[in-house]
């Protein structure tokens, strides 16, 4: 619930807006249906399709009706919202100061003159008067939250007493004639569009992001349910065994200190739990942070080498040159062209493993065949070089980004050629069962198989250094990781296949990949 | 006539072990020898007893660094200059708190290549690096 609670109000800024926007639209049209119901189109008729339909004063459905278009106004930037919003919150405020200091003699034929209970207009002047903070002064957005609890109380009492009791518990108190829905929508209003307003410092804190934000949302649900299961306990140990008002202070007041401490002890030891959390994550930034370094450092290192190769052999075929032999000159000739030979292999497979871990997958359903010859075709020459084969043994048809896993097996393949050895024609099995939630895929080859020490670090990008990558066992096997892991699956070495090497990877069955 | 410098250049890269051969050679009085094996480099300093050692910095199983180590770890004191492909601030501390004597980075033209050899080797001739 809390987690719910929590993506509800992380939304972007933009939508988070909108969300209180609904919140005040609907309170306003529930009022404005109520009220039009109980006076367009007749009350009578309805409650007798629908018995208990509630009614409103028009007073108390006018005054949240222009609320929630104030509230609405002073979500906007235009300083003619902003006025707005002040206007209908000031003519609310006067609304229900009035029906206070004078009310209308009741006339039958004019629901105006009907004025609402003691609570509604001290509830609703209240979520006014809050309003008026908002848009003009929102740097008192204490008085708000203190405005926002004194229209809420009321409310969230009215509706514990009908709820639990059928009426308010006590009979001349003046809450008595609050009704059900107008307690509901006042108390929404005022806990959920005043208190978390974005004007507000406190709405801001309670929305961020941070340690703090989330601290905040966890305490404030209780915060407010304190007092009101406290009252509810009070209330019915009232009603069941009429203890006096001394003894019911006595209980709330140690209720509330029991739970308040309870509250302290829980939110420290979460606040704990995600300091260490944080910890943990910064970290692990630090060591990504490193590895990124030496990757970077380990990249630089290898990729400058051919080119100084490179430049400084062509010197030297320069002086071979001046100097008349040839032979030299052909030489060096030859050492430039070896030099610059491995630099495409090697920025290919870094392109390839930078690209794969922030690629996007883009999954459809292909046969395994079909990936397997993609990938064959990539690595043709090489495989007829040496002779090998590849085989599928067992067809399937997998769920995958077709591009991605291609190349998965592309530089599997690659690492097979590099890795055969010269005793016998490489071949290359690839095989796979269904695990039910996964598919397990499964590439063996009869070569020289890995170094078991060097199969803990196989997928590492630093476990070799980029200056391999050509040859495939070097940043291809990370490449294939970023690429498997993208697609919630696993890859690993068979430490116990003895018959050259077999890499096994998992590959979701269903429709979602996990990452 | 100045005495005859042994140098020992230590590089798992044949090409850059044939730049730095080539750099030194250009000088008169020096004799060049090389060794592309780290792991064989201490059998071949108590060996030969060379009078200046060029490490590389970055090469597999073991890197200069542990070169390094290993050498001042047994008291040997032949000047060493590392030598690397790239000059990062971390490795360059890292080598003088190990022990080093010059830290330079590989040149990319041939005619800093024997202007680096010359003075490696012009710096040991006048004693600015100690002998061993």
């Amino acid at each position: 619930m809390l987690r719910a609670v929590d993506r509800y109000l992380q939304l972007p800024r933009r939508k988070y807006f909108s969300a209180l926007e609904v919140h005040a639209a609907i309170i306003g049209t529930i009022a404005a249906v109520v009220v039009v119901i109980g006076y367009g189109f007749g009350i009578e008729a309805v409650q007798s399709l629908a018995p208990g339909f509630p009614t409103m004063k028009l007073r108390t459905a006018c005054g949240l009706m222009a609320l929630s278009l104030s509230y609405m106004l002073s979500l906007r930037n235009s300083d003619g919202a902003r006025w707005g919003a002040v206007a209908l919150a000031a003519s609310v405020l006067a609304l229900m100061l009035h029906s206070i200091a004078a009310p209308p003699v009741l006339v039958a034929e004019n629901p105006w003159t009907a004025v609402p209970s003691f609570a509604t207009l001290v509830c609703l002047a209240a979520c006014a008067a809050a309003m008026l903070i908002i848009t003009l002064a929102p740097r008192f957005g204490l008085f708000v939250g203190v405005l926002a609890l004194v229209a809420a109380a009321p409310a969230a009492f009215r509706i514990i007493g009908l709820v639990i009791f059928g009426g308010a518990p006590d009979p001349i108190s003046p809450l008595n004639t609050m009704a059900l829905h107008t307690a509901a929508l006042i108390a929404w209003f005022a806990l959920v569009c005043l208190v978390l307003h974005p004007a507000l410092p406190f709405g801001r804190a309670l929305l961020q992001a941070s340690l703090r934000g989330r601290l905040l949302r966890r305490a404030l649900p209780f915060c407010f349910l304190l007092p009101v299961t406290a009252a509810a306990i009070s209330f019915s140990t009232h009603e069941l065994f009429g203890w006096p008002s001394e003894a019911l202070f006595a209980f709330n007041a140690a209720f509330n200190i029991i739970v308040a401490a309870l509250l302290i002890w829980w939110l420290s030891s979460v606040s704990e739990r995600w300091q260490s959390e944080a910890n943990a994550q910064a970290a692990q930034l630090s060591r990504a942070n490193e590895a990124l370094e030496q990757y970077a450092s380990a990249a630089a290192h290898d990729l400058k080498a051919p080119v100084r190769h490179v430049l400084l052999y062509s010197e030297l075929l320069e002086e071979a040159l001046a100097r008349g032999d040839i032979d030299a000159a052909k030489r060096h000739g030859k050492s430039v062209r070896d030099s610059a030979r491995d630099l495409p292999g090697m920025i290919n497979g870094m392109l390839d493993y930078s690209r794969s871990a922030y690629t996007r997958v883009n999954l459809g359903e292909t046969s395994l065949s079909e990936l397997v010859q993609a990938a064959v075709a990539q690595v043709l020459n090489d495989l007829q070089m040496v002779g090998g084969s590849v085989r599928v043994l067992t067809e399937a048809r997998i769920r995958c980004d077709s591009t991605l896993v291609t190349t998965v097996f592309q530089n599997l393949i690659t690492n097979a050629i590099a890795s055969r050895r010269r005793d016998r024609p490489l071949e290359v099995k690839i095989n796979c069962v269904n695990e039910g939630r996964d598919w397990r895929i499964m590439v063996e080859d009869n070569g020289a198989g890995f170094d078991p020490d060097f199969a803990t670090v196989a997928f590492n990008p630093l476990a070799r250094g980029v200056h391999v990558a050509g040859e495939g066992a070097g940043i291809g096997l990370a490449t294939c990781r970023n690429i498997i892991q993208s697609h919630g699956g696993k890859i690993w070495i068979d430490p116990a296949y003895r018959q050259g090497a077999r890499l096994v990877f998992t590959l979701p069955a269903g429709p979602e990949p996990a990452g | 006539m100045a005495k005859l410098a042994n140098v020992l250049i230590i590089d798992d890269n044949p090409r850059c072990l044939e730049f730095m051969a080539l750099a030194f050679s250009a000088h008169g009085g020096v004799n060049v020898a090389s060794e592309m094996v780290p792991t064989k480099v201490l059998d071949r300093v108590r060996a030969e007893k060379p009078d200046l050692i060029v490490l590389d910095v970055k090469m597999p199983d073991i890197d200069g660094f542990e070169v390094l180590a290993m050498l001042r770890g047994e008291g040997n004191l032949v000047p060493v200059v590392m030598c690397s492909g790239s000059a990062l601030q971390k490795d360059v501390d890292r080598a003088y708190a190990g022990g080093c004597n010059g830290y330079l980075e590989k040149p990319t033209t041939l005619e800093d290549y024997r202007a680096m050899a010359g003075a490696v080797v012009d710096y040991w001739r006048r004693g600015e690096l100690p002998g061993h």
